[in-house]
């Protein structure tokens, strides 16, 4: 489903690679969350699946494609089987929670008929059918996270990638939300999502891929979240893993200091990023 | 896609940039009115052509006893000066190329004088023997005036030839510079529309970033994103283009039928016609310079 073959990523200007020699493979219908401090290249990984970047060196497949060969003009039909939903949720200010998902199938051409039917399931799925007509303004964040993943699943993509999509919620708002993904995933679709919450990768106990400064460097299945602040010497290599770290107290209050960090937004790099280069 | 979506989206970024808006329609109208104007003056300069030139002559003038003595070292033209050039222009070799000629003699260039020069001082001094005696020879082809000129030039008693399109040529070659200074104007004009264009079309996208965003990430083609920036330079420039064509209808209605061909009476002017031509011009070009110009400005956006 994804393939990530000894991927790197040097972004011009960084000091060190965003990703170094990162392999990675994903089956259908995976769980797969990736952990790791600011800056370890989670984000650049999801970056690399949806094609917003190419490496350096090495390859990626998603859904049978090899995103370095394929053709510009065929990246939005591939988007087209992706989901993505953010921490800031991204939803239009001055559309309906309908209209926004609606919006997204009219701009890849999806007929009046069908949106008529898939809209008012998928916000019935979500638990929002009363509040179609209500604006973004009008819902707490709870709620746009679900009108979020409402708009990334409308399409039925097979593969979800979430951001940090409970970064900015609350833990009561933030389970109602994991809750509606394990749904999702449960459903059949593949889930890849970049966390720093270790209540909910402990709780959750799925796939969890750990990076660090651009290597992965502990990859365990059925896992809760596995501690990298200060990485050992035995973390050098995936092998040698130890066994996963269990909750501890102080985790909580760092969980948030990561969060506030990484709250530059991901869609305006995917808008801006070439006319910084220039 | 769905025209309906396009539509929609389009009309929200004129809504936003009225203003912008009408700056893009005041360009266009301006820089537009000055090519349609450039047009019409060759419409004019072409239609003069036909109309004098078919009227123009090639004249022999004999020499008279004031001429420079340069080219007329004896003085008044002889009877026999005048009986050997008629002899060349009805001889086999000049013929075929001659429409017509007549002789005008200094009574005959004394009448059409006054006549010309009627009311005005120079009217007064001129006597007929000043005048010359001319042959004036009518070409079946106006092109071929060369053959009389060298044929004359330099005979004796002949103190010139001269063909008269030599003297409308430097009326049209002033209108000439006229028409392309006016098309200088318009080409500078025509540059800053398109970079107000692209101007405008990147700020349109630029509040829509978000949408933008979106569109890109839910997967709609370049062709969808960038339809509705097109489309919003295009409708701006056409509106433009289509007050430039109306001005450029005004200019010929009011001031050339109006006004010019009042006061000339003699002149043959362009007519309400040739707008039929120049307006679809116009507007052909408004739509393509606004198509290319915000499809430039909006590609960038597209990278993927």
């Amino acid at each position: 489903m994804i393939r990530i073959d000894n991927v790197t990523k040097h972004y011009r200007g960084a000091n060190r690679p965003a990703l170094n020699g990162v392999s990675l493979e994903i089956e259908k219908g995976d769980f797969v969350f990736l952990v790791g401090a600011s800056g370890s290249g989670k984000s650049s990984l999801m970056r690399l699946i949806l094609r917003e970047d190419i490496p350096n060196s090495g390859s990626v497949f998603v859904l049978g494609e090899n995103l370095r060969r394929i053709p510009g003009r065929r990246v939005p039909y591939f988007r087209r089987k992706m989901g993505m939903v953010f921490q800031d949720f991204r939803l239009l200010p001055s559309k309906t929670v309908a209209q926004n998902v609606a919006f997204s199938l009219e701009v890849i051409g999806k007929s009046r008929a069908f949106i008529q039917t898939a809209v008012p399931d998928v916000l019935e799925m979500v638990g929002l059918g009363h509040k179609a007509n209500n604006l973004p303004s009008e819902l707490s964040g709870g709620e746009q996270q679900r009108v979020a993943l409402a708009r990334a699943i409308v399409n039925k993509p097979a593969i979800l990638l979430a951001d940090e999509p409970t970064g900015n919620l609350d833990p009561a708002t933030s389970e109602e939300i994991m809750r509606l993904i394990e749904r999702i995933n449960a459903a059949g679709t593949t889930v890849v999502m970049a966390t720093h919450d270790r209540g909910i990768v402990d709780r959750l106990q799925k796939r969890v891929v750990v990076l660090s400064e651009g290597n992965i460097i502990s990859d365990i299945r059925d896992s809760g979240y596995v501690s990298v602040d200060k990485p050992t010497p035995g973390f050098a290599a995936p092998e040698t893993v130890a066994e996963p770290a269990v909750a501890e107290a102080p985790r909580l209050t760092e969980t948030f200091t990561e969060t506030i960090v990484t709250s530059r937004s991901f869609l305006d790099d995917v808008i801006f990023e070439n006319e910084d280069e220039k | 896609m769905r025209l309906g979506f396009v539509m929609n989206e389009m009309a929200q970024g004129l809504r936003r940039n009225v203003s912008m808006v009408i700056s893009i329609v005041l360009v266009t109208l301006v820089s537009l009115t000055f090519v349609g104007t450039a047009l019409l003056l060759q419409f004019q300069i072409t239609q003069m052509k036909s109309y004098w030139y078919d009227r123009a002559q090639v004249a022999i003038y004999l020499c008279t006893d004031t001429s420079p003595s340069a080219a007329c070292p004896q003085g008044e033209a002889s009877a026999d000066v005048k009986t050997s050039v008629e002899q060349r222009l009805k001889s086999p070799l000049l013929k075929p190329y001659i429409k017509r000629y007549y002789f005008e003699d200094h009574k005959q260039a004394y009448q059409t004088f006054q006549e010309q020069f009627k009311g005005q001082a120079i009217a007064g001094y001129v006597t007929p023997d000043q005048l010359n005696e001319t042959f004036w020879v009518k070409l079946k082809d106006p092109n071929q005036s060369d053959i009389i000129t060298q044929s004359f030039n330099g005979v004796a008693g002949v103190e010139e030839v001269r063909d008269q399109r030599s003297y409308l040529d430097q009326i049209f070659s002033i209108l000439n510079a006229a028409s392309l200074a006016a098309i200088g104007v318009a080409v500078l004009m025509l540059f800053s529309a398109s970079l107000l264009i692209s101007t405008t079309i990147r700020l349109s996208a630029l509040s829509r970033r978000r949408e933008l965003g979106i569109m890109r990430l839910v997967g709609a083609s370049n062709f969808t994103i960038q339809l509705p920036f097109i489309l919003e330079g295009v409708v701006a420039a056409t509106i433009g283009s289509v007050l430039a064509s109306g001005a450029v209808w005004a200019i010929v209605q009011f001031f050339v039928q109006g006004y010019l061909a009042q006061a000339l009476p003699f002149t043959s002017f362009v007519g309400v016609g040739k707008v039929a031509i120049i307006a679809p011009m116009l507007i052909g070009a408004g739509i393509l310079l606004s198509a290319i110009a915000s499809g430039a400005a909006i590609r960038r956006y597209l990278k993927i």
